[in-house]
């Protein structure tokens, strides 16, 4: 399908052709690091949101020199070693965040040793109540004050509201892509959804959404999948390419649903369009579907997982993680205990390094996963 | 009656087990060649001919192991974690936990309470080859005896020469560096048997100790290791009647079986 492979260029490369494009008419782009920097915010800035991934990294020896390689992760690695190199020159800012150590330190030595004309560090609460929220919605003005002046430009609240529309229209029709999922026979592979939501977040939001209209449009006329051996939940590892995804179809199962970082949290639920918009933002981003940083917050992702695996007829759950990743180790930790509870199996954590798929290990524990869940 | 067979092409060694009537007829084990089809053919072909038998008389063949998709004549592919329990169970009914550690990873397999060769759940290594058959070789060779002498030797030492690297590579260096102070050949040997064990120990405790405790694997054959895992255990093992190496080939086979049957 061709609007497939158009979204699979955009998501693969790097910079894509709409970054490319955007440069050649003279306007800005801004790098952003974690999923709770609100794209909306520097849409309304008239800028374009890119999110800062590790994608055409084939080493890390730069990056290296400053995240030692024996206990950092490569996805935060990768990025770095793509700044390093100068890939990411063509960005005119970075918004950082602290989203996990090293995602961090990669945005602070980034900041230091390549230099950038803005950057922001946006200051994300870890445990979400209502005292919390009034802060990160301060955090979120201080945001949208510096791209004010740093993009020469106001942000007024009809212009906020404008864009949050567009990314909710963006985030409903993801949502009914990932529901078509729940047939026993899905029109999509998993891979390909995978790429179709990491597309999302390197590709303006008009564009986009066209993209998803057609996408939806063509998949009418497609012949569905053939039945999977099974139907497996990722959770955990970062997501931002479908290399896991292609794993488990090589041995015949399906991802059919995720609790990843470039995945269905962000779409999940629509951002709120009444009342003020930076408050309706900051409440959105703060009390949607929780990424395992959140403290105190493992009940509602157990919720959110157990009702993933039935609404999408899950058979079992593939933990994986990076190498090194602290908050994804002790999510594991966690989910193990809590697996009678969920009525499927899950797998013992898959450790992933970003470059390098290492097919052939992770293929064999896949495969005995399934088989696990065949002999039940 | 129905031949079938079990071909599990590892990293180091390839393995064949034919089966006539659910009986054990032949078995092969070959060193692994750099193509998983030539070690295939390699394994196959030698078991065949101890029993003066074609490829054509063969029914049906499982291939399991890393090299499992590329063998040529498979009818059917399982990964190595189902076979081993498959085997295992078939040699030992009543076991709870199956430790397997092979060339190039080590698992550890809790099985079904209920039904016999069934995978409850497991856990292997990491991208990592401690503890592995290929670390047990790349010491033997520091020593300069084959990788066979080293189980026996290991269990006639006075102390145990604490090997502190988990890394093979750097495990290398610091035997070399113990041998250079003198140490006993055998303590050392000890030291390096108890440092694999250390790493199984660890998978085994995550999947949960559930007696009887079997091995299988290579590694299995090696005196000095099964008995480092029994002492950090604290239990003894029970003994698998027949060869620790051919269970996974031998769970292949007796899932080819079951396939002929269908």
């Amino acid at each position: 399908m061709e609007v497939l492979d158009q979204l699979e260029a955009l998501a693969s490369e790097n910079p894509n052709s709409a970054a490319k494009a955007w440069k050649d008419d003279g306007k800005k782009i801004v790098g952003y690091w974690c999923s709770y920097v609100p794209q909306e915010l520097m849409h309304a800035a008239h800028v374009f949101p890119y999110r800062i991934r590790g994608t055409g990294a084939r080493s890390t020896g730069r990056a290296d020199v400053y995240m030692a390689a024996v206990c950092n992760c490569t996805y935060p690695r990768a990025a770095l070693e793509l700044a390093l190199d100068g890939t990411y020159d063509f960005i005119d800012g970075m918004v950082g965040a602290n989203e996990c150590d090293h995602g961090r330190r990669a945005y602070e030595i980034w900041v230091e040793k390549k230099g950038i004309p803005f950057h922001h560090f946006l200051f994300v609460p870890h445990k979400i109540d209502d005292s919390v929220l009034a802060e990160f919605q301060k955090e979120l003005l201080k945001f949208k004050v510096h791209l004010e002046n740093r993009f020469h430009t106001f942000i007024t609240d009809d212009a906020l509201f404008k864009s949050i529309r567009l990314y909710n229209e963006n985030r409903r029709l993801l949502k009914t892509l990932q529901e078509g999922m729940k047939k026993e026979q899905p029109l999509m592979k998993g891979s390909e959804l995978n790429t179709v939501i990491v597309a999302g977040v390197c590709t303006p939001p008009e564009q986009y959404n066209q993209l998803l209209k057609q996408l939806l449009e063509d998949l009418r006329h497609r012949k569905p999948m053939d039945r999977p051996r099974a139907r497996l939940m990722i959770y955990g590892w970062i997501g931002d390419n479908s290399g896991f995804h292609r794993l488990v179809e090589d041995v015949g199962g399906l991802v059919v649903a995720d609790n990843c970082c470039y995945g269905t949290r962000d779409f999940w639920e629509p951002v709120e369009t009444d009342g003020d918009p930076l408050k309706g933002i900051a409440r959105s981003y703060l009390y949607r579907p929780t990424c395992a940083r959140m403290m105190g917050e493992l009940n509602s992702r157990l919720a959110y997982a157990k009702n993933m695996i039935q609404e999408f007829a899950v058979d079992g759950v593939l933990i994986t993680r990076h190498q090194f990743c602290d908050i994804h180790g002790s999510e594991a930790f966690s989910l193990k205990r809590h697996e009678n509870e969920m009525g499927v199996p899950f797998s013992a954590p898959l450790i992933q390094e970003y470059l390098g798929e290492d097919a052939g290990r992770l293929k064999t524990r896949i495969e005995a996963f399934i088989e696990q869940i065949e002999s039940n | 009656m129905t031949i079938v067979a079990g071909c599990d092409v590892g990293s180091i060694t390839g393995k064949t087990v034919i089966l006539d009537g659910g009986e054990i007829i032949s078995s092969s084990v070959v060193p692994s060649r750099p193509l998983p089809a030539r070690t295939a053919a390699d394994t196959m072909g030698q078991a065949l001919e101890k029993v003066g038998l074609d490829l054509k008389d063969v029914k049906y063949v499982v291939g399991t192991g890393y090299g499992r998709v590329k063998i040529p004549f498979a009818n059917k592919t399982v990964s190595e974690i189902a076979c081993h329990a498959k085997g295992a169970a078939c040699l030992m009914g009543t076991a709870g936990t199956l430790i397997d550690i092979g060339g190039q990873d080590c698992k550890a397999i809790a099985l079904d309470e209920k039904v016999r060769g069934k995978v409850k759940s497991f856990v292997m290594n990491d991208k990592c080859a401690a503890g592995t058959g290929r670390f047990l070789e790349v010491m033997a060779a520091v020593f300069e005896i084959n990788v066979d002498e080293m189980g026996p030797l290991a269990v006639q030492a006075k102390k145990i020469v604490p090997i502190s690297s988990q890394c093979s590579v750097f495990a290398e260096s610091e035997v070399i560096s113990l041998i250079a102070e003198e140490n006993d050949r055998a303590d050392i040997l000890a030291g390096v048997c108890d440092s694999a064990a250390g790493r199984i120990i660890s998978l085994v405790g995550r999947v949960g100790l559930r007696e009887d405790v079997i091995i299988s694997g290579g590694v299995g054959k090696n005196i000095g290791v099964v008995r480092a895992i029994e002492r950090r255990l604290g239990i003894e093992m029970k003994r698998l009647p027949g060869d620790p190496q051919i269970v996974g080939a031998l769970g292949a086979a007796i899932i080819a079986q079951e396939m002929s049957l269908k």
